[in-house]
Order: structure tokens, then C-alpha cells, then sequence
């Protein structure tokens, strides 16, 4: 038999969000105050109105103005109350999650690269917001709710008894199956709808798959498959709707009896004690009108039923993500010299991974000159180049900068030794001018824009290097924003270049004009490393590595290349039939 | 083009007619439904009055000492009326919901059915216009919208209308004193829910917006991790998260503000009325004008006035939503059809010829890509189409299968003109491959014969064996392989293997190819070329080339500049006559 966990474990999941929302105590104190304040005043209002009855029934005309003016104040109190415990106790749960939030970005941006990618970004978005969300009912929600329900369900049955003893027993029974009723119901309407929605999805996928390669269905005069396919996937839908309907119907039914028989139950066992003088009708009206106050809670309490389980296991995926384990941030020699870099004899494949993506990979680099990458998608370029920059671990002993082992060198230290350009860049929602600052506080940025061949970019922009990007600002074409991540690069001053495939999505006029620029001001005695999958951004490099599904099938000069590598022959090759018969005589280079 | 722009403005009143012609198939159920609302809200109204005749009748008889055990005996009857009214409004309510349910389900099912067909068969460039997120959308946010206005939100806010109004005319007959109570409170709750309603939107308005900006950029982070890391600036993504993350905090709050403003609100204009009720219908009862059991009832109808107040800002709001999902659903059924199947068609005399005469075609109005091109293609022959990146070599493509209708000129398929023949006959005559074989969701037989599973397993097999590819999904588990969405599980040559398959399989007599360029490992690009051969033996093909070698195999090549032929004629000859193609051919092969 399994031991049930500590409570302190079964907390775990909603102790990091409960801290942060109970470090404002006098708030939670003074919202689960008000709560249960209101409460009372809440329950006050059946009394008053039921004294009303009594007291017009005997004639005192008086006491019905008094309890009427009671009831009044009883009413802008309650409203008060709940109003000032609503906004502590929610407001400050809503202070909570950004709390919760803010721990968690701090915490996930430190993660190691690797983890980060190995999390699909949709999971990632959805722990960091919808998962907080549905966490942040365990504070002021659970409070506020629970509150006000404990207070008001048994203090209306107290008040009941006051009259009858069977009725409050009896309405208490009746509550209890509905609340049951409702408890039993919710996990299954909860199933069926995550059916329907699972039915949804498929038809979002159906369309967005179709959507785009609508030239496809049309060519092949796919409609009719089309049809069958869409009136399946609509029938199935509409019949897992309708099951969530039946239930949520029984769900209305069992509400709407639960409460009428309890109204049943005054006027078929209440009446009766009236009937035999041990009652008043004034005490019947005050049953009444405590039903019409007790049903609002009483309805929170199955919300509260559902949220809990669901919060609790929001709260686990949250703190799955607390236990990655952060970047090692150890080492500490770091290197003298201009950047020699040699990998010697490495081979890596992925963690449980058989296929190994490079192998036996060696080559040296001189300081100041120049290195091209060059192979197909998957051949291991961009792995080999998170190696070099220990974004991932490479095994002891395979790469070194300037004689020192990379695993020896502090991460940070290391990575600040390259100026780094990639594919796919990062541009913060600032201006250009500040993007391109992001390596060096001190950086020339015009002449580093200048050099990325932005200059006729920024002059098409409202605010130049001022223009903001992203968001509210001006949104930069894939290309525009290689060129900013090129110029940052640039602009870093740090001594080895690294540009992974920086100019794919640059055309080809632009692109020989910033490799003019580079060759004639970064790269002449700058160390550099260029992936790329042109190979006519590579041949002017001093050595290209050939890689070849993770082997080096070449190592050598453009020349040696075409020479002696079949692989980097044929793609050359080949790269000059598209890019002649593309573009014709005159883009001929 | 912007969503705005893209749709038709169409008044409220004129959607609610054509929506009409969806729910008409269901109109018996529909009347059902209305009948069994308006069976319930008058069951609805009995329950009080027979609480009030309790309290009048026999519980103020026995307290003036009337005869206790014949008072008990009408108490009982009473009290096993209110358990049938109880019964009955259960059934009647039961049998409604699941009604609506049952018929919003059918409308919206027809709809989704009927948006498809018309998504599937729009004029392609419509698709251009459109990203598929907004496809996505119109099949599903939209739709499910228009859902909640059939089976709950439309007919309920109807009964809620109807509720209202009920009640206070009902007030006025059971406590003529409490009447002009009514008449105030629920006009002023009313308005209290529907103010609360708009501000509520700009609220989680606000609250969507900053969420969306946080999600965005947490995605951004995370895709960009490695600049982030790589520049050691952590300390940027903080500062930008904070503030973000204050954002949505602060909008929340209000929409808590805003909450919290309402319920206080809107519950306290409704117990002013109660204390009201209290005050008149009490002193009513004290003076002699009117009986307890007349004020316990009038309190009852209160109380059930206090939902349907509350519900009708978020019904307003549902019938609203609605309406604007259902002006962009409507919009798209108004949307032309791409070309459409000929009045008069003409069977087709096969063969494979295929002529162009004076083709002129605009995407848009005034940006013309083909300028009148005329080419003519024997049966069997194989055109190398080349030119400049932009030239309108892939629009005359689309074009011979009809995806497109030229602006001028036409264009015959063994001297018929394609516009005559039936479009099924001239898709399956015209196979196209285009340059990235685009898979869908599903496995390697599913996206061969797209599908369509009147073609069984062994054709598929027979046509992956003539190109070659016999044995070549073996290893991920046969033609019943899943290939995962866009195809991803699958390598590059693969999917070109399955998009070759796919164009074989209907046996085409043209063949119109845009040839892949990314290089592939040697081994898969021997078999693709070994494919290629296959495919095209024995058929007319035109092929946009990017390869020197089909250029220098084709029957012929015709080169196009800006939406004309400029050269058009065999290998060698255009060599020696020295124009255009003769330069991209030195280009080509002066290597290094």
C-alpha cells in the first residue's frame, strides 16, 4: 500500500502562490473579514423581512416601517462589505499571480537552451499563464467564496431551526444531495467537454492543414472527399456538444428541483406547524427569503469543488517547471589570445539519442581568419555551433579556445567572447539603436548599421535607429531583422564573429554588399565563424568545413573543394544552375 | 486586406433572415421549443399563487379557529399541486434545453458543413488574401459562437424578456401597491446590467489584449533564448517581463473593480425594492387593503426576477457576439467560387496538346503577370519553362488546371478549350507538382490517393512501384506509415516521393511540374530523378526548371520575362542564336 504523502508534499503545489498572496497579510485579513461580515448582514435581511410579515399581520404599521428601514441598511451594508472583501481578496490574488509569474520567468529564462527548446513553446505559455490562473484559486477566490458559503449555508439552517426543527433538517438534506448531485456531475460534463473540444481541434487542424495547400485540394478536385471528411468531423462534434448539453441540462434540472422542493417543504411541513400556532407565516416568509440567499453560495460551493483539483494540478505543472535544473554557471579560467579554436575528435548525439549528430568532427581555426559551415539541414551545423558556445555540453576534452578546454571556462565568460548573429534573431520591442546596443553599451551603432546594410532601411523608417520594433512599432521583415542582429554582432566589439546562416533571408544584391563590407572593415584579422547554406557567401572564406550528415566530408579552401569534395561540387554546382536560370543573365554574379 | 474591409456589411435584420433559412429544416422543433418556454414561465407563475392561497386560505383559517383537519386537507392539496408544478416545469424544462441543444448542434453542423464546402471551393487567390488562422477561426470561434445563440443564448434571452415584462404586468394584478415597484427596479437593474455588460468588455477587452502581449512575448523569449543567452542579457528580459506582467495585472484588477461595482450594485437596486415591497405591500396588509399570502407571493416574483436581471447583460452580450461571428460566416458564403463547372460541357478527345492563345492574368486589377503569352505543346512533349523569379511561370501553370480563369484568351486541351470541360475530367487529365509537396495529417496511402478511399490500397502500391519508390516506406511501416502534420515525419524526398505518387496515381496525360530545388543527400536525389523519368514517359509535361540538365532533355524551352515569351526553341538552338537564354546558359556553366 502506498503511504500518503506528507501534507507538507500535498501542499506543495499551492504553497509558492499561497505565500506570496498571505504576505499582504492585514489585506486577506480585512477581505475575510468583510467577507463574513456581509455574510451576516446578509442573513440578517429574511429575519427582518419576516418580522415585517408578523408585525403587518397584527396591525403594527410602526414596526413594518422600522423593519423596513433595517432591511434597507442591511442592504447597503451587505453591498458594501461584499464590494470592499471582493476587491482585497480577488485584487489581491490577482497580486499573487503576478508574484507567482514574475519567479517564474526569473527562473525559466536562467534555464539551460536545451530545456528550453525541449519544451514546446505553447506548453511553456500555457504553464506560465492558464496554469497561474487556474492556481490562483486556491487565494482570494477559494477564500472569498468559501467564506461567505460557511457562513451563510449553515448560519440560514440555524436560523431555520429557530422555527422548525424538521424543515432546517430536511432543507439541510435537500442541499446536501444537490450539492452532491452537482459535485458528481461536474468531473463528467468536465470529460465530455474536453471530448468536444478534442473534436474542435481536429477540425482546427483539418482547416489550418487544408488552408494552406488549398491549391493542392483544388488541383486534384478533391471537393467531395472534402465534403465527407468535414460533414464526419461536424457530425462528431455536434454529437459530443449535445452530450455536454444533456448533462449541463441535468445539471439546470437538479438545481431548479433541489430549490423548488425546498420551497415545497415549507409549504407542505412549515404551513403545518403554522397551522398548529407553533409558527408564524412571518417564520415561513423568513424560510423563504433565506433560500433566495443561501442558493447563491450554495452554487460558488460547486464551483469551489471543481476549481480545487484543478488548481492543484496547475499548481504541480508549475512546479515541475521550479525542478529543471538551472544553467551550471561554474568555471572560471578565462582565456588569454585572439581565438583559436580547435575541435579535436568530437562526437555528440542527443541524450538517449542513437544516431549520433556529429561524428569525430576536428578541425583548427587560426585566430584571424575566416571559417565557413557549410552542409544540408541536418547535417549538424547549428549543433556543432551550440557546442562552441556551450549551449550545449560538449563531452571533456573536444573543444578549446585558445588552448583551454570550453568546459573549464565560467558560460558567461565564455559566450562573451563571441559576437554572435543568428538565423532566427531576437529583437526586444525597443528601438533598433538599443537592439543593436544589446552586446556593448558603447557600440558605434551607425557605422555597425551601416556595415549590416541597413542604411536604406533606417532611412524608410519614421524614427531611423530611434524606430521601435515589434508591438506599437514598425514591424521588420525577416530579413531586415537579420541585418539588426547582424549589426549587433558587429557592433560588439567581442573578438570571434559567429554567423549562423545570418543572411538567408537577405537578397542576394544586399547580401554581396555586406560581404564586401565585411571582408573590407570585420574580418581581416577578426577570427569568424559563418554556417551558411549559400555557397557563394562561403567561398571567400580561408578554410570551409564541409559537414556531411555530422562527418566532415571536406576541410579546405573553395578551390580544394570543388576539386576534391563531390558533395560540395554538386552543390555548387547546382546552386549556380538555379540561381542563373532564375534570375537570368543580368543577376548573374 | 483587413478583416473589416474583407467583409459585407449586412444589417442585423437581413443575417437574421438567412440564418433563418439554416434553422428552417428544424422549424418543428424550433415551435417546440418556443411552446415549451412559454408552458414553463406560465408553471413558473402558479407556484406563488398557490403559496399565497396556503397563507390566505387555511393557515389564516385555523388561526381564526376554523376546522383544523379539513384547512390541513387543503393545505395538502395545495402543497401536492406545487409538487406537480415542480414535476412539470422539471420536464418541460428538461425536454426544452435538450430541444435547443439538439437543434443549435444541427444548424451549426450545417453550417460548418456548408463554410467548408465554400472554403474549399472559393477562388484560391481569396485564400491568399486570407491567413489560415483566420480559416481556423471562421471554423470554429465563430461557429461555436453562433451555437450558443440557437441553443441558449437567443431563445433564453428571449424567455428573459419575456420573464420581466411577465412578472411586472403579473405584479400588478396580485399587488397593485407593489406594481410601480417593479415598474421601476427592473428598468433600472436592466440598465445597471447592461452599462455593467459594456464596461465589462473594455475591461477583458483590455485584459485580452495585455494577456496576448505577455504570451507574445514569453514566446518570443523563449524562441529567442539563445540571443538571450548568448549576450548574457537576461536583465532585458526581466525588465520587459515585469512590466508586461504589472500590465495584465493592473487590467485585471480592474475587471475585479469593475465586478465587484456590479454585483454590489445591481443586487442592492433590488433589495431597495424588496425593502420597499416590504415597506408598501407591508403597511398594504396592516391598513386591511391587502393579505400576507398577496406579499409573500409579490416577494416570491421578486426573487425570481433577480437572475434573469443579472443575465441579461451576458445574454446581450452572447446574442451580440453572435451576430458579428455570423456577419463573417455569411460573408465568406457570399465569397465567389473559384472557376466554375461549364454550362455546356464538352467531353474530353484525350491526347495530351496543349495550347495557350493571347493568356493575359492579373492577381490584382492593373498588375497584369502574363501579358499574352501563345505556346503550343504537342502530345508527349516536354516544356522547359524558364525565367526570372517573379516572371509568371507558376501563374501559367495554374492556369492549364484551372485554378485560375484568364482575364483573355484561352487556353485548349486537345483543341478543347479547358473552360468547357468538366472540371473533375480536366483535374484528372492535369496533374500538378508543386515545387514543396505539401502532406497532410495522416498516412502515406491517405496522402497518395488524398483521401479518397474509393482508390484501394493496391492501386496506390502499383503506382508507388512505377515510380520506383517500391519498398522505400517499408522501414516506417508501409503505406499505412503516418506521416504527422505537413507531412514533418517524413524526409524531404520522401514527401516528393508521395507528391509524385499523388500526381501518377489518376494517370494523367499532362504533367505540370515546378521542379523541387533544395539538395537533397545523393541517394534520395537518384531515386527522385529515377521517379521523374518515370512520370514523365509517354506524357506532355511542363516543367519550371531550375536544373540545367532538364532544361538541356526538354523538347523544348520557352523562356518568359515579365508575363511574355520572349524565346522559345530547342537547347542547342537558342545556345547559338545568342539571346537571353543564352546568357543564363554561360551563367549557368561557367563554374568558378
Amino acid at each position: 500500500m502506498a503511504l500518503a504523502p506528507a501534507p507538507a508534499e500535498r501542499l506543495r503545489p499551492v504553497r509558492r502562490i499561497l505565500a506570496a498572496f498571505f504576505a499582504r497579510r492585514a489585506h486577506v485579513a480585512g477581505g475575510v473579514l468583510a467577507t463574513v461580515a456581509g455574510a451576516l448582514a446578509l442573513l440578517s435581511m429574511p429575519v427582518l423581512a419576516g418580522q415585517a410579515l408578523d408585525a403587518a399581520r397584527t396591525g403594527d404599521a410602526a414596526l413594518v416601517e422600522w423593519c423596513a428601514i433595517a432591511f434597507l441598511v442591511a442592504a447597503a451594508v451587505e453591498g458594501t462589505l461584499r464590494w470592499t472583501a471582493r476587491r482585497l481578496l480577488i485584487g489581491e490574488s490577482r497580486r499573487a499571480e503576478e508574484e507567482l509569474k514574475r519567479a517564474i520567468e526569473r527562473h525559466v529564462v536562467r534555464l539551460p537552451v536545451t530545456t528550453i527548446d525541449a519544451a514546446r513553446t505553447g506548453d511553456l505559455l500555457s504553464r506560465m499563464s492558464q496554469d497561474v490562473e487556474l492556481l490562483r484559486f486556491v487565494t482570494g477566490p477559494l477564500l472569498l467564496y468559501g467564506a461567505q458559503a460557511l457562513v451563510v449555508v449553515p448560519g440560514g439552517l440555524v436560523l431555520v431551526f429557530r422555527s422548525s426543527t424538521a424543515v432546517a433538517i430536511g432543507a439541510g438534506l435537500l442541499f446536501a444531495v444537490m450539492a452532491f448531485g452537482l459535485r458528481w456531475l461536474a468531473p463528467r460534463i468536465e470529460r465530455r467537454a474536453d471530448a468536444a473540444q478534442a473534436a474542435l481541434a481536429k477540425i482546427a487542424e483539418h482547416a489550418a492543414e487544408r488552408a494552406v495547400a488549398i491549391r493542392v485540394v483544388q488541383a486534384f478536385h478533391r471537393f467531395a472527399a472534402e465534403d465527407r471528411a468535414m460533414k464526419a468531423r461536424a457530425a462528431d462534434l455536434a454529437e459530443r456538444g449535445y452530450a455536454v448539453a444533456k448533462l449541463q441540462s441535468l445539471v439546470d434540472l437538479l438545481i431548479h428541483v433541489s430549490v423548488e422542493l425546498v420551497v415545497l417543504l415549507g409549504l407542505a411541513v412549515g404551513a403545518v406547524e403554522v397551522a398548529h400556532g407553533r409558527s408564524t407565516p412571518g417564520a415561513l416568509l423568513e424560510y423563504w427569503a433565506l433560500l433566495g440567499v443561501q442558493l447563491g453560495p450554495l452554487m460558488t460551493l460547486g464551483f469551489v469543488f471543481g476549481g480545487l483539483p484543478r488548481a492543484f494540478a496547475a499548481g504541480r505543472r508549475v512546479e515541475e517547471m521550479f525542478d529543471w535544473p538551472a544553467e551550471t554557471i561554474r568555471g572560471s579560467v578565462l582565456p588569454q589570445g585572439h581565438g583559436r579554436l580547435s575541435v579535436r575528435d568530437l562526437s555528440w548525439s542527443h541524450a538517449g539519442g542513437s544516431t549520433p549528430v556529429l561524428t569525430r568532427v576536428s578541425f583548427e581555426l587560426e585566430p584571424g581568419t575566416t571559417l565557413a559551415i557549410v552542409g544540408a539541414v541536418g547535417s549538424g551545423k547549428s549543433t556543432l555551433l551550440d557546442l562552441i558556445l556551450r549551449l550545449r555540453e560538449p563531452p571533456p576534452g573536444t573543444i578549446f579556445l585558445d588552448g583551454a578546454d570550453v568546459l573549464g571556462i565560467a558560460p558567461k565568460a565564455l559566450r562573451a567572447r563571441f559576437a554572435v548573429a543568428l538565423q532566427d534573431p531576437f529583437l526586444f520591442s525597443d528601438s533598433i539603436a538599443a537592439n543593436v546596443r544589446l552586446g556593448a553599451d558603447d557600440a558605434d551603432v551607425a557605422a555597425a548599421s551601416a556595415d549590416a546594410g541597413l542604411a536604406p532601411d533606417l532611412l524608410a523608417m519614421p524614427d531611423g535607429l530611434a524606430t521601435v520594433v515589434g508591438e506599437r512599432g514598425v514591424t521588420l521583415s525577416g530579413g531586415q531583422r537579420q541585418r539588426v542582429a547582424l549589426a549587433r554582432a558587429l557592433a560588439s566589439g567581442r573578438p570571434v564573429l559567429v554567423l549562423d546562416d545570418t543572411m538567408s533571408a537577405v537578397d542576394h544584391a544586399t547580401e554581396s554588399r555586406i560581404l564586401a563590407n565585411l571582408r573590407a572593415r570585420h574580418l581581416a584579422d577578426r577570427t569568424a565563424v559563418v554556417v551558411t547554406h549559400r555557397l557563394s557567401a562561403a567561398r571567400d572564406a580561408d578554410r570551409i568545413l564541409v559537414l556531411d550528415g555530422g562527418r566532415v566530408a571536406g576541410f579546405g579552401t573553395h578551390a580544394e573543394l570543388v576539386a576534391s569534395c563531390p558533395t560540395y561540387a554538386t552543390t555548387w554546382r547546382r546552386q549556380r544552375e538555379h540561381d542563373a536560370l532564375e534570375s537570368g543573365p543580368e543577376g548573374a554574379p | 486586406m483587413t478583416d473589416r474591409q474583407d467583409r459585407k456589411r449586412l444589417t442585423d435584420r437581413a443575417q437574421l433572415v438567412r440564418l433563418w433559412s439554416y434553422l428552417r429544416p428544424y422549424r418543428a422543433r424550433v415551435t417546440l421549443a418556443l411552446g415549451l418556454l412559454a408552458a414553463s414561465f406560465a408553471i413558473e407563475l402558479i407556484g406563488p399563487v398557490l403559496i399565497r392561497s396556503a397563507i390566505d386560505g387555511p393557515l389564516m383559517a385555523t388561526a381564526r379557529g376554523g376546522d383544523m383537519d379539513a384547512e390541513l386537507a387543503r393545505l395538502s392539496w395545495l402543497a401536492a399541486g406545487y409538487l406537480a408544478c415542480i414535476l412539470a416545469g422539471a420536464a418541460l424544462g428538461l425536454t426544452f434545453a435538450r430541444t435547443a441543444a439538439r437543434v443549435g448542434r444541427s444548424v451549426v453542423r450545417d453550417l460548418r458543413v456548408a463554410l467548408w464546402g465554400k472554403l474549399v471551393r472559393v477562388d484560391a487567390r481569396w485564400h491568399d488574401r486570407n491567413p489560415s488562422g483566420r480559416v481556423v477561426t471562421r471554423m470554429t470561434t465563430d461557429l461555436e459562437n453562433l451555437d450558443e445563440l440557437v441553443s441558449s443564448g437567443g431563445l433564453h434571452a428571449v424567455f428573459d424578456l419575456m420573464k420581466l415584462g411577465g412578472f411586472v404586468v403579473v405584479l400588478a394584478f396580485v399587488q397593485p401597491e407593489v406594481f410601480v415597484l417593479g415598474l421601476i427596479a427592473v428598468p433600472f437593474a436592466a440598465v445597471i446590467s447592461l452599462v455593467f455588460r459594456r464596461a465589462a468588455r473594455a475591461a477583458y477587452g483590455e485584459v485580452r489584449t495585455r494577456v496576448a502581449d505577455q504570451a507574445a512575448f514569453t514566446a518570443e523569449f523563449a524562441l529567442g533564448i539563445r540571443t538571450v543567452r548568448v549576450y548574457g542579457r537576461e536583465d532585458l528580459v526581466d525588465a520587459r517581463y515585469d512590466g508586461l506582467n504589472r500590465a495584465t495585472r493592473v487590467a485585471w484588477q480592474r475587471t475585479v473593480r469593475c465586478f465587484a461595482a456590479f454585483f454590489a450594485s445591481v443586487d442592492f437596486v433590488m433589495r431597495a425594492a424588496q425593502a420597499a415591497l416590504l415597506l408598501v405591500g407591508g403597511r398594504a396588509v396592516a391598513l386591511g387593503s391587502s393579505t400576507p399570502g398577496a406579499l409573500v407571493q409579490a416577494w416570491l416574483y421578486f426573487g425570481k426576477l433577480q437572475e434573469p436581471i443579472r443575465e441579461l447583460g451576458e445574454r446581450w452580450h452572447v446574442l451580440q457576439s453572435a451576430l458579428s461571428s455570423a456577419e463573417r460566416i455569411l460573408a465568406i458564403l457570399d465569397e465567389p467560387d473559384g472557376p466554375s463547372e461549364p454550362a455546356d460541357p464538352i467531353a474530353p478527345r484525350g491526347g495530351g496538346g496543349v495550347r495557350f492563345e493571347s493568356v493575359e492574368f492579373a492577381y490584382e486589377p492593373g498588375r497584369p503577370v502574363l501579358r499574352g503569352v501563345d505556346l503550343s505543346i504537342d502530345p508527349g512533349a516536354t516544356v522547359a519553362i524558364v525565367g526570372p523569379t517573379g516572371a509568371g511561370k507558376s501563374t501559367l501553370l495554374a492556369l492549364l488546371s484551372r485554378l485560375h480563369d484568364p482575364d483573355h484568351g484561352r487556353i485548349l486541351l486537345d483543341g478543347v478549350p479547358v473552360d468547357r470541360l468538366p472540371l473533375r475530367e480536366l483535374r484528372q487529365r492535369v496533374a500538378v507538382v508543386p515545387q514543396e509537396p505539401l502532406l497532410f495529417d495522416g498516412s502515406v496511402l491517405d496522402n497518395v490517393r488524398l483521401f479518397d478511399e474509393a482508390i484501394d490500397a493496391a492501386t496506390v502500391e502499383r503506382t508507388i512501384d512505377a515510380i520506383g519508390a517500391r519498398g522505400v516506406f517499408d522501414a516506417r511501416g508501409g503505406l499505412t506509415a503516418q506521416v504527422g502534420e505537413r507531412g514533418q515525419l517524413l524526409s524531404r524526398g520522401e514527401r516528393q516521393l508521395v507528391a509524385f505518387a499523388r500526381a501518377l496515381l489518376a494517370r494523367p496525360e499532362v504533367l505540370v511540374l515546378d521542379e523541387a530545388t533544395a539538395s537533397v543527400d545523393s541517394a534520395t536525389e537518384g531515386r527522385l530523378q529515377a521517379a521523374l523519368a518515370a512520370l514523365r514517359a509517354g506524357r506532355t509535361c511542363l516543367v519550371v526548371a531550375h536544373r540545367l540538365a532538364t532544361v538541356r532533355d526538354a523538347d523544348r524551352i520557352v523562356v518568359i520575362e515579365q508575363g511574355r515569351v520572349v524565346e522559345t526553341g530547342r537547347h542547342a538552338d537558342l545556345v547559338t542564336a545568342g539571346g537571353v537564354y543564352a546568357g543564363m546558359h554561360r551563367a549557368a556553366t561557367a563554374l568558378a
